[in-house]
C-alpha cells in the first residue's frame, strides 16, 4: 500500500468503476495484452533506463509483422559511444562502437514448453491493478506484481491505457529498494513513417562475429534439478561457445516476466573459477561441473535474485536418464 | 611435537576454509599442507562430505574434492612429457633459454597460483549476497571446488604461461603479486564469459518474450563496467 501515493489516488478518481475492483485476474489479462502489444503493434518511442547512479538514453523502433517481412526492431543507445540493435525475424544484429558487429541466428524455434500456459501467474506473483497514472503524455494503468516467495523480483509496471504497451517499469528487490528503472519519455503508437521503415531495413556492413545456432540440435544433456516455482521452460539453442571452441547449451526458462538462461559449456582453457556477480538487474552465476575427467562452466545469467541463480546453477546436472 | 601441534593447525585451518571462513593466507596454508600430507588430503574431503551432508545436500558436487585437483594439475606437470610445440610457442623456444625458463617458472607458479586463486574466489564472492543466510538453510552456500590446470588450452587466459611450465622446480613459493595476478585472469575470464553470455540470455529472451526492450537495455550495464 505504501506505493500508492496522493497523486495516483487523486487520479485514481478519474478512472473508470471498473477499476476499483481489479484483482489477479484482470492484471493477468492486461500482462498477457501487454506481451501481445509488444509484439504485434508497430511503434517507436524514446525511453530512459536508470541503473545505479547512471541514466541511459534509448530509441526503439518496433515494426510488427506483415505478410512478406517478419517482425522486427532496432534498439538504438542514444548517450555515449554509438551502439545498435537490430532484430528482424530470426535474425539479430548488435553493434558495437568499436566497429564490433556480432550478429545472432537461431534455427526454427525449438518446441516451446508450456510457453502459453505460463502467462504471469497469481500463484507466484500478487497482481493488483493500483491506479491510474501519465507517463509520457499518456494514460497508464499502474500495476503492482509482487513476488509471493523470494526467488523473484517484484515489477511496478505502467501500462499505455490505449495499447497495453509498456511504458515504465520498475524492478524491485525484497528489501523493496528498485534497482532499475525503464521509462519512456515519448512513444507513438501505429504505422511507421517510411524513412523510420528504411532504418529498420539498414544492416551493419560486416558482422565480425556470426554465432549460429545449431538449427535442430539433439535433445538436451542438461537439465536444473531445482527451478523456482513457475519458471518453464522457453528455449533452447545451441552454439559455438563465446569464449572458446566447444558448443554451448543453453536453456532459457521463464516464469512469465522474469527469465534466466542456464549455459553449460565443456572446459578447455584449464583454469576453473567459481564467481558471482551482480550487474543492475542481471545476476550471474558461474560454477564448475565435474564428470569424471571433464569439467563444465555452468553459468547462469538472468534477472533473478542471485541467490536464485546460485540455488539453479548447483543444481544443474546431466538428464537423469528416463525411468 | 612441534610437527604434531603444526599438523593440528593444519587440520584446523582445514576446516576452517572448507566453512568458506579461511583468509587468503590460511587458504594457502592448507593448500600448501594438503598437497604435502596424504591423510589431510583425505580428510580434506571427508570434511567437504561432512559439511555437504550438514548442509542437507549431497549432489554431484560434493565428491568433488579441492585435494585430488590440486595433486592430478601437480602429478600432470611433474609426469608431463615434453609438450609439441605449437608453431607460436616454437618461436618462444628459439628465442633463447631465458625466455624457457622464464615460461616454466611463471607456469609453475601460477599452476599453484590459481589453485588458490579459484577457490578464493568461491569463498569471496559467496559471502556477498543478501539472500546467502535464507539459503543456507537449503543448501551448501560455499562449494569448494577442483581446480585442474589443463595441459592444453585453446585461449590465453594465462593458460599459454600455466601450459609451459613443464621443468620447473619450484611451486611452492608463490608471491601475493603472482597470486594477485593468477585471480585477475580468474576473474577476467569468467567476467568475458558472464559479458558473451549475458548478451546471448537478452537475445533468447527476447524471442518468445515481450520484455526485449529492458533484456537489451540491461546490456547497457555491462558496456559502461
Amino acid at each position: 500500500m505504501q506505493w500508492i501515493s496522493g497523486k495516483w489516488l487523486v487520479l485514481s478518481l478519474f478512472a473508470s468503476g471498473a477499476l476499483s475492483a481489479a484483482g489477479g485476474s484482470d492484471v493477468q489479462g492486461l500482462l498477457a495484452k501487454m506481451a501481445d502489444s509488444a509484439q504485434n503493434l508497430s511503434y517507436q518511442g524514446e525511453f530512459v533506463y536508470q541503473q545505479g547512479g547512471r541514466l541511459e538514453t534509448l530509441s526503439i523502433i518496433h515494426q510488427a509483422g506483415e505478410q512478406d517481412r517478419p517482425e522486427s526492431e532496432r534498439i538504438a543507445y542514444l548517450d555515449g559511444a554509438p551502439r545498435e540493435v537490430i532484430r528482424a525475424g530470426n535474425e539479430l544484429f548488435l553493434s558495437r562502437h568499436n566497429g564490433e558487429v556480432a550478429q545472432f541466428q537461431h534455427g526454427p524455434l525449438m518446441p516451446v514448453v508450456d510457453r502459453f500456459q505460463s502467462g504471469v501467474s497469481n500463484d507466484y506473483y500478487d497482481l493488483k491493478l493500483v491506479g491510474i497514472d501519465r507517463v509520457a503524455g499518456r494514460e497508464a494503468f499502474l500495476l503492482l506484481v509482487m513476488p509471493r516467495d523470494r526467488f523473484r523480483y517484484g515489477y511496478q509496471l505502467w501500462l499505455d491505457r490505449q495499447s497495453s504497451l509498456l511504458l515504465k517499469s520498475e524492478l524491485i528487490d525484497n528489501q523493496g529498494k528498485i534497482i532499475e528503472r525503464l521509462q519512456f519519455t515519448s512513444l507513438d503508437v501505429g504505422q511507421l513513417s517510411n524513412d523510420t521503415r528504411a532504418l529498420l531495413e539498414h544492416r551493419p556492413a560486416d558482422a565480425t562475429t556470426a554465432v549460429n545456432s545449431q538449427p535442430e540440435p539433439a535433445a538436451s544433456q542438461w537439465e536444473a534439478s531445482w527451478l523456482p516455482e513457475g519458471f518453464v521452460r522457453q528455449n533452447r539453442a545451441v552454439r559455438p561457445s563465446p569464449v572458446g571452441s566447444h558448443a554451448v547449451d543453453s536453456l532459457t526458462f521463464s516464469d512469465g516476466i522474469a527469465n534466466f538462461t542456464v549455459f553449460v559449456e565443456p572446459d578447455e582453457t584449464g583454469l576453473l573459477s567459481q564467481a558471482s556477480e551482480k550487474i543492475g538487474a542481471l545476476s550471474a552465476v558461474a560454477k564448475v561441473y565435474r564428470d569424471g575427467d571433464q569439467y563444465f562452466h555452468i553459468t547462469v545469467v538472468g534477472d533473478i535474485p542471485l541467490g536464485t541463480a546460485e540455488r539453479v546453477a548447483i543444481s544443474v546436472r546431466p538428464v537423469q536418464s528416463a525411468s | 611435537m612441534s610437527d604434531k601441534s603444526a599438523r593440528e593447525q593444519l587440520k584446523e585451518s582445514l576446516s576452517v576454509s572448507l566453512d568458506g571462513q579461511a583468509s587468503e593466507l590460511e587458504l594457502r596454508r592448507v593448500l600448501e599442507g594438503i598437497n604435502n600430507d596424504d591423510s589431510l588430503r583425505s580428510l580434506a574431503g571427508r570434511y567437504q562430505l561432512i559439511g555437504d551432508a550438514v548442509r542437507g545436500k549431497t549432489s554431484k558436487y560434493a565428491g568433488v574434492d579441492i585435494s585430488r585437483g590440486v595433486m592430478a594439475a601437480i602429478e600432470q606437470e611433474e609426469a608431463a612429457p615434453v609438450r609439441q610445440a605449437q608453431p607460436k610457442d616454437s618461436a618462444v623456444a628459439q628465442s633463447g633459454n631465458f625466455a624457457q625458463r622464464f615460461w616454466a617458472s611463471l607456469g609453475k607458479v601460477a599452476l599453484a597460483a590459481s589453485v588458490a586463486a579459484a577457490v578464493i574466489v568461491g569463498v569471496r564472492t559467496s559471502n556477498l549476497t543478501p539472500e546467502a543466510p535464507l539459503l543456507a538453510e537449503h543448501e551448501p552456500a560455499v562449494l569448494t571446488q577442483p581446480v585442474q590446470l589443463a595441459q592444453t588450452g585453446l585461449r590465453d587466459y594465462g593458460v599459454a604461461s600455466v601450459r609451459a611450465g613443464n621443468n620447473a622446480e619450484s611451486r611452492d613459493n608463490i608471491t601475493p603479486e603472482q597470486l594477485a595476478y593468477a585471480q585477475i585472469l580468474a576473474n577476467q575470464a569468467t567476467r568475458e564469459r558472464f559479458r558473451a553470455y549475458a548478451l546471448q540470455h537478452a537475445e533468447l529472451s527476447a524471442v518468445g518474450g515481450a520484455q526485449s526492450i529492458l533484456s537489451f537495455a540491461r546490456l547497457t550495464s555491462f558496456d559502461n563496467q
